[in-house]
């Protein structure tokens, strides 16, 4: 198929995906476009494939064979070729801060992917110092992965994906087994680099709030299929699907239903917590 | 120091330790190592630390050279045990050379991280990549094998204190009750070790692994002239060695 220079940096037709020895699909007749530069949330409970999703986007697992099946990341269509190439424009943090740490230290683990790159010593070196710098681990350079907690190993990661300087940074639930402190630090971090660096986040959660709060758009994923795509607002307001897959409610619909059955009464498009809490102060002064 | 040239050094050590024969080539070699024990400026504790497992295979060697070696002036004599004058000077130079040498393997442990050593072994494997050995792959297994021991001893106490929480006992009852207890902390851990395996692969893939080939590295020893004072020391001690060995 022509690839075609666009918006979207990640392009998923008719994606098909069955792991081995399991009879049903994990991921069935997947569409997905992801524009450049937005932070796409994909949401949805245990076994609904979002992992998978972003496991085939960089080549870890070939979806199954089909022939309208394409995989298309920054113009590059994903085949044996390119798969090298596409992992140096995309980066995943994993969950586990434990088992994605490859080096002895701290240094060596950022280095651990221009090392693979064939990047040269000097050049390795400056680089691993700008990352360190950028997520604010200059002073554990030399330290063990034993001495750190789940948060700094998570910037660790982070570190090693800015030292390749990827397009897209995907998190694999990585803020999943971290304390509330943590994962707000690394996802300010992550918004920060973004921001200036105009990259493309992926996110994988659990978390609605984080959807609401960082995300333009939301992907929502049952049983290897996607439900909803689009803001997260709009995407969050329909909650019979959000209760039917067995997610969280977002706390500003939680606290607009509650309100709304304690007869007080929230006109429909109030719909972000500025809003409610402008709507609240009116209601306040008027009474 | 570089920890190349103490591995060197420790290696080279264990060998010459045995051209040592007579009394005085021994006080050569022992005041070299004790000045090399003092320039560590570590605790005295440290190397008894070091000697202390071994002690029992210390004295039992020497015993053994003590009663059975003949000849010289028979002192007493019992059954097969005999003690003569050359048995007493065997025991005694089997003595001082297991001390020295479990001292000076101290001397390295003790100053060197094991991630230098790892390096250190790396490089002395180097040329064995003419006979085709993957000593890249041997550096990074190595690397992260070390990287994960402090990781699974977490993993370890964590599982046992989660089995004991649960009534799990682990030290007591005979030898056969223990094995069998062990069962509930082993079958976790190793499971958890393969998932770590799996996961840390396709971390590593993600990350661009591609095997060894065009690989760069980040970390690199330098030679200082610490270590070729520390070679020459060496040259120095073996001629010494050399020239006042009896033949």
């Amino acid at each position: 198929m022509k690839v075609m220079a666009s918006n979207n940096i990640i392009s998923l037709k008719h994606v098909y995906f069955t792991y081995p020895n399991s009879k049903r699909p994990a991921l069935s007749d997947i569409n997905l476009d992801i524009k450049r530069g937005s932070w796409t949330s994909i949401i949805g409970h245990n076994g609904s494939g979002k992992s998978t999703i972003t496991r085939l986007i960089n080549g870890l697992l070939l979806p199954d064979e089909n022939q309208n099946t394409y995989i298309v990341v920054d113009n590059q269509e994903l085949s044996d070729d390119t798969v090298w190439n596409i992992r140096d424009k995309v980066g995943i943090v994993f969950q586990n801060p434990d088992n994605q740490f490859v080096g002895a230290t701290v240094a060596d683990d950022v280095a651990f992917g221009l090392e693979n790159r064939g990047i040269e010593h000097n050049e390795m070196k400056t680089r691993v110092v700008k990352a360190l710098e950028e997520v604010g681990m200059t002073e554990y350079a030399t330290a063990e992965p034993s001495n750190l907690s789940g948060g700094q190993k998570q910037r660790v990661a982070i570190a090693g994906i800015l030292a390749i300087r990827p397009k897209v940074i995907i998190l694999d639930e990585a803020t999943a087994m971290l304390d509330p402190n943590g994962r707000e630090s690394i996802l300010r971090l992550v918004k920060h680099m973004k921001e200036r660096d105009n990259l493309t986040v992926i996110s994988i959660t659990h978390d609605v709030n984080e959807s609401i709060e960082l995300a333009d758009n939301v992907v929502v994923v049952n049983d290897g299929k996607i439900l909803a795509t689009g803001d997260p607002i709009k995407v969050f307001e329909n909650q019979a699907m959000i209760n039917e897959i067995g997610l969280e409610e977002p706390f500003i619909f939680e606290l607009k239903n509650k309100l709304i059955k304690a007869g007080i009464n929230i006109p429909l498009e109030i719909d972000t917590e500025e809003k409610l809490v402008n709507y609240l102060c009116q209601l306040n002064s008027t009474m | 120091m570089d920890p190349r040239g103490k591995l060197l050094a420790t290696i080279f050590f264990v060998c010459i330790i045995f051209l040592a024969n007579n009394w005085l080539s021994y006080s050569i070699i022992c005041l070299f190592s004790l000045l090399a024990v003092w320039a560590t400026k570590l605790k005295p504790k440290v190397f008894w630390d070091g000697v202390k497992p071994l002690i029992g295979l210390i004295f039992f060697t020497s015993l053994l050279q003590l009663f059975f070696t003949s000849g010289g002036e028979v002192y007493w004599k019992w059954w097969i045990f005999t003690c003569s004058s050359y048995g007493i000077t065997n025991a005694v130079y089997i003595f001082i050379r297991f001390t020295l040498i479990i001292l000076i393997s101290t001397v390295m442990t003790v100053t060197t991280m094991p991630l230098e050593i790892a390096d250190a072994m790396e490089w002395i494997l180097t040329p064995l990549k003419i006979f085709k050995v993957p000593v890249d792959k041997i550096a990074l297994v190595m690397s992260i094998a070390l990287r994960f021991v402090p990781t699974l001893f977490d993993e370890t106490f964590k599982i046992m204190n989660a089995q004991r929480s649960r009534g799990a006992d682990f030290n007591n009852g005979g030898l056969i009750k223990r094995a069998k207890a062990i069962a509930p902390l082993l079958v976790p851990l190793f499971i958890n070790s393969l998932q770590t395996a799996v996961d840390l692969s396709t971390a590593m893939e993600a990350r661009g692994y591609r095997g060894s080939e065009g690989r760069t590295r980040y970390r690199v020893l330098n030679w200082s002239k610490y270590d070729l004072y520390n070679l020459g020391y060496f040259v120095i001690l073996t001629v010494l060695l050399l020239i006042f060995r009896t033949h």
